[in-house]
């Protein structure tokens, strides 16, 4: 056996792809140790992107040749290429964007305002605060959306002198940001690599997560009011001296003008509508969502053209350098086989079929992202995904999903496994509330498995009904 | 962790004190002199309490020995329980001549006794007022969130008067912080000057205004006045240029033993302007 696969050079071929599997796992381990490491991602996988290449072309995997596009010969570097600069443009556009609209003042006011309807009934505002948080997941990113509410929950509940259930409201929060994660295409990063290479429109994408969500939502609210003992105002003068406590929050003081403030809100219900259409408008649907991002971020500096330069400093350029040294690291993955090698071995799943190999899918998508980075996870899936010739070429298979959800609810099995729980961790610590690596375990579990099995019955239901 | 600070910033700065209103009413008063000022002087405290104060339904006036140990004062005024006490400077005091004290008495009554004291100036130095005072100044460097001071203020304004909120901004802590926020390259100096007095303006002018949204409809006649300073002049100066007929300042400091600082030096500086003190 040995002595033909030599003859083949298959050997020889096994080797590269394990010596390359060995960097990817490198990788992984260096991504989930970022902390230990002081290391920023995006140099990590820089690292790891450099190397890959060098160690790429001295094995003579790469393909040098030029680019043909639409009959003209490009000459550009091999990673120019490798990188998925649709999803890199989606996330600059909107993270632009976002950040633009949340100087309005928009998410500030929304969030007084919900506070101050809450009468400052504790168990009504973990619901109010909860429903916040899977809205703002849905629209801004994850870390954007836990940092809003999160410093939101410990000023109020400071105010009104509750400040013994800020862990629990933080922790439901911290859990309800990955599912509001869920809600749309562009909500998280894993959603938008998944849906873009799976082919799923934002339409399309948002009728099928949002009863999920609504499900899962209403059930982590439910369980956390029942577990943390979040209490609701009995009496007449609570509910009085509780409401005056919120009256205080003045939701005009964060809006620096009305026309920001509407200049915001409008752009924002645009941005999601033509995100929405995009796959329906005629010129849009070519240019892509991309550019949908990019060109309502261009509309929005207008704005602030004078200050345009300020938006580009607070950008995550750590985050995207971190996506385009990923990218380049997985082209070259694939180059080398190792993708191929990962199929092979997810074949097994694979071959259970849509019903019980989607759900298995789901469940070890699921733990594998809860200790590292669930973004290299779903970039290289979706790409094994997108190779198989049955899932690749149907948008609606389960297995799309079952990437979806297991990368995006794994994340709250353990403090690390989402940047929006670690958020959550060090609003906790900012607080003096500590907590550990197995003590966040022991009271997050509950919820992260409840939210699991209820993603795997959802996925068969959908099966049942397709 | 910048952006959780940064919004736990932007909901801090939403959150506003109103002014909330609960009258404080000066039924029983106690009107304390020396036999130094006895007893023609002592007559014209007392219808000048009364002039003053038209709530006051019990007013009691007592003499104290030139000699009377602090000790006896605060008992009288335990014993009588009123719900003010108006006396002079340099009440039974011999250093009351003396233009750099308030004296002994008045001092620990302000700080020891329960109820607000109204210090009226000496009797043989200016003659106790006759008629209500037209304005009424509320004076601190900390009046966001300081009810009490407006509604002990309220207490003594007339319907027809006016009362001037006035907040005096520290002038030399924020020059301090400034200079050092000058020598930090995280911090643009300008900015953190520009956003840092904007800011402590803007907290007792959103205060202010609840004041007088809150008092306006009643008839009350309330102005504002957000102001910088550092000296005592610099308060002296805006006392004067109000034309205020009471100065009312909170003496208290939890902290501390002694008066609040610049309480402390106005009621020495202010010989001859009436002055709540609580």
């Amino acid at each position: 056996m040995l002595a033909t696969l030599l003859a083949s050079g298959e050997a020889h071929h096994l080797t590269t792809q394990l010596f390359f599997a060995a960097l990817l796992v490198g990788l992984i381990l260096c991504l989930a140790f970022e902390e230990k490491l002081h290391a920023k991602k995006s140099v990590i996988a820089g690292g790891f992107a450099t190397l890959c290449l060098l160690l790429g072309a001295g094995f003579g995997i790469l393909p040098f040749e030029p680019l043909m596009l639409a009959g003209h010969e490009l000459d550009l570097p091999v990673y120019i290429p490798a990188i998925e600069w649709d999803v890199i443009a989606i996330i600059l556009g909107s993270s632009l964007f976002i950040d633009i609209t949340s100087r309005s003042g928009l998410f500030t006011w929304i969030a007084i305002k919900l506070t101050k309807a809450s009468g400052g009934d504790p168990r009504r505002l973990l619901w109010f605060y909860g429903l916040m948080t899977v809205v703002f997941s849905a629209v801004l990113n994850n870390v954007t959306a836990m940092i809003i509410v999160g410093s939101l929950t410990a000023v109020s509940l400071e105010r009104l002198e509750r400040k013994k259930l800020l862990f629990a409201f933080l922790l439901v929060e911290g859990l309800l940001t990955n599912v509001g994660g869920l809600l749309t295409l562009i909500s998280s990063v894993p959603n938008i690599i998944v849906g873009t290479t799976a082919g799923i429109s934002f339409g399309h994408f948002f009728l099928v997560a949002s009863p999920y969500v609504a499900v899962a939502t209403a059930a982590t609210l439910w369980m956390g009011a029942k577990r943390f003992k979040v209490p609701q105002l009995k009496t007449t003068e609570e509910r009085e001296a509780a409401a005056l406590q919120v009256a205080g929050f003045d939701e005009s003081d964060g809006v620096p003008s009305r026309f920001d403030f509407w200049f915001g809100a409008v752009s924002l219900l645009a941005f999601i509508a033509v995100i929405a259409g995009a796959s329906a408008l005629p010129l849009i649907r070519d240019l892509g969502m991309g550019y949908v991002a990019m060109g309502f971020a261009a509309l929005a500096l207008l704005r602030f053209r004078s200050t345009a330069d300020r938006f580009y400093r607070e950008l995550d350029w750590d985050l995207l350098a971190f996506f385009c040294g990923l990218f380049v690291v997985i082209n070259v993955m694939e180059h080398a086989g190792v993708l191929d090698l990962i199929g092979q071995g997810l074949g097994s799943i694979l071959a259970l079929g849509e019903t019980t190999g989607a759900s298995l899918m789901l469940g070890t998508s699921a733990v594998a992202s809860s200790v590292t980075d669930n973004i290299p996870l779903a970039a290289m899936l979706a790409r094994i995904l997108d190779a198989d010739p049955t899932i690749g070429s149907n948008s609606a298979s389960p297995f799309w999903w079952s990437v979806v959800f297991g990368a995006n609810l794994g994340g709250n099995l353990t403090p690390i496994g989402s940047a929006s729980t670690l958020v959550a961790v060090t609003v906790m610590h900012k607080h003096n509330l500590t907590i550990g690596f197995v003590g966040f375990i022991k009271k997050a579990l509950p919820f992260a498995v409840m939210q699991i099995v209820l993603a795997v019955l959802y996925l068969l239901l959908l099966g049942a009904l397709a | 962790m910048t952006g959780i600070d940064k919004f736990e910033s932007v909901f801090r700065a939403t959150l506003r004190d109103d002014f909330k209103l609960a009258p404080l009413v000066f039924k029983k008063v106690l009107v304390l002199t020396d036999v130094q000022a006895a007893p023609d002087e002592g007559r014209a405290m007392l219808a000048s309490a009364t002039t003053m104060l038209p709530s006051a339904t019990e007013i009691e006036l007592h003499m104290l020995a030139m000699d009377a140990p602090i000790s006896v004062t605060l008992e009288l005024v335990a014993r009588e329980a009123p719900d003010l006490v108006v006396t002079h400077r340099g009440l039974a005091s011999p250093s009351w001549r003396q233009p750099f004290t308030v004296g002994e008495n008045l001092e620990v009554l302000t700080q020891v006794a329960a109820p607000p004291v109204l210090a009226l100036p000496h009797p043989l130095v200016a003659a106790p007022p006759t008629k209500a005072p037209g304005k009424i100044m509320a004076l601190t460097d900390q009046l966001a969130g300081n009810s009490d001071l407006v509604n002990a203020a309220l207490a003594l304004t007339p319907d027809d008067g006016q009362l001037v909120l006035c907040h005096v901004e520290d002038t030399r802590s924020f020059e301090r912080f400034l200079d050092v926020i000058a020598k930090l390259p995280s911090i643009d100096t300008e900015q953190a000057r520009d956003e840092i007095s904007a800011r402590l303006a803007k907290e007792p002018t959103d205060f202010a205004e609840s004041v007088r949204a809150a008092l306006e409809p009643k008839g009350r006649k309330v102005s504002i006045l957000i102001t910088r300073g550092a000296h005592t002049r610099d308060y002296v100066e805006l006392v004067e240029l109000e034309d205020a007929g009471l100065v009312v300042m909170g003496t208290r400091d939890a902290s501390q033993l002694a008066m609040h600082g610049m309480a402390h030096a106005l009621a020495i500086e202010l010989r001859t302007t009436p002055m709540l003190l609580f």
